[in-house]
């Protein structure tokens, strides 16, 4: 009978705090969306062709995430970046203004990443094992300098979640990861997704769906680990004086 | 009539990212605003697109922003000097 009771109580506080939670925050649909990162009048001023500055370099940073994602490598990534910005900017007069800048460059982008890779792997068949070894090893590293640069314990536990975030990005087979990246980290709708890699909406879904389900997966796995590094960082700080 | 719990939970991730039409979003909504079940589940798909926002936006490169603003601005100067290209 106890037995029966307790379960019943547990049951009755676990929907009590979900109720707390709808209250506090009910559910609304969307999530956030990336703004763009504003560039100074000055800045826009300087590039003579309309509407570049204002319509492309908003979206500088969000290409450079997927950039970084796709060639798991930060000097990789940045050489991506300028070369997706120049042939955008050579070719801006084809772009249809108006419309959907974004995907526009994240087209291009991963374009010249797939011609990029493809003349690397017909000079560099035997090296590529190698060379995406070192690559992860550049990622990582990456991260560890901004973790130990220091900062509160916020940004410590952060920027280890960043770090686990990207590992189980890096993680995903290919095809899930651009997609995950293109929705997650792009901002890219369902079908905006769906233009850039060619593929139909169903499939979008499906792939997103399933590559997040794994990175939260890998997310909670290393829950413990990420509490134990964040008390582990907190201590230190609040002995110095 | 109230959406069923298997239903809601396969709209889960269009909602989060609001991509359903307005009439299921609605629907999932006010199941979402009653179910001891479903909203938790909600809560953690919340809780994930709202963690990766905040890690993503955080990812700014000041440096890499003019490094290519640079390289826009040789290849305007580039293209001044070679009018028929």
């Amino acid at each position: 009978m106890d037995r029966i009771r307790t379960i019943i109580m547990r049951g009755w506080a676990r929907l009590d705090a979900s109720a707390g939670r709808r209250r506090a925050d009910p559910p609304r649909s969307g999530r956030p969306r990336d703004p763009g990162t504003p560039v100074p009048a000055a800045d826009a001023e300087a590039i003579p062709k309309p509407g570049f500055a204002e319509e492309a370099l908003p979206w500088l940073d969000a290409v450079h995430r997927f950039a970084l994602r796709l060639t798991r490598d930060p000097t990789l990534a940045e050489d991506l970046v300028q070369e997706t910005f120049l042939r955008a900017y050579r070719s801006w007069d084809q772009f249809d203004r108006g419309t959907n800048c974004r995907s526009w460059l994240f087209t291009i982008c991963r374009n010249t990443h797939l011609h990029e890779r493809e003349r690397a792997s017909t000079r560099h068949e035997v090296m590529e094992s190698d060379i995406r070894e070192e690559m992860v090893g550049t990622t990582s590293l990456a991260f560890a300098d901004r973790r130990a640069a220091g900062g509160s314990p916020d940004d410590v536990f952060d920027t280890v979640l960043d770090d686990a975030l990207l590992a189980a990005i890096d993680a995903l087979p290919g095809e899930y990861r651009e997609v995950l990246v293109l929705s997650d980290l792009g901002d890219l709708t369902y079908p905006e997704i769906a233009q850039v890699l060619g593929i139909p909406i169903g499939t979008v879904k499906s792939r997103l769906f399933r590559a997040r389900h794994q990175v939260r997966n890998a997310l909670l796995d290393r829950r413990d680990e990420f509490e134990m590094r964040a008390r582990g960082r907190a201590i230190p700080d609040r002995e110095t004086p | 009539m109230m959406m069923k719990c298997e239903h809601v939970m396969e709209l889960l991730w269009e909602f989060v990212d609001g991509e359903l039409p307005a009439a299921e979003e609605q629907a999932v909504r006010e199941h979402l605003e009653v179910c001891g079940h479903c909203f938790p589940q909600f809560d953690w798909h919340r809780a994930y697109a709202r963690f990766v926002h905040r890690a993503a936006t955080r990812m700014e490169n000041p440096a890499l922003r003019r490094r290519v603003f640079a390289a826009l601005l040789r290849a305007t100067a580039e293209q001044a000097d070679q009018p028929d290209l």
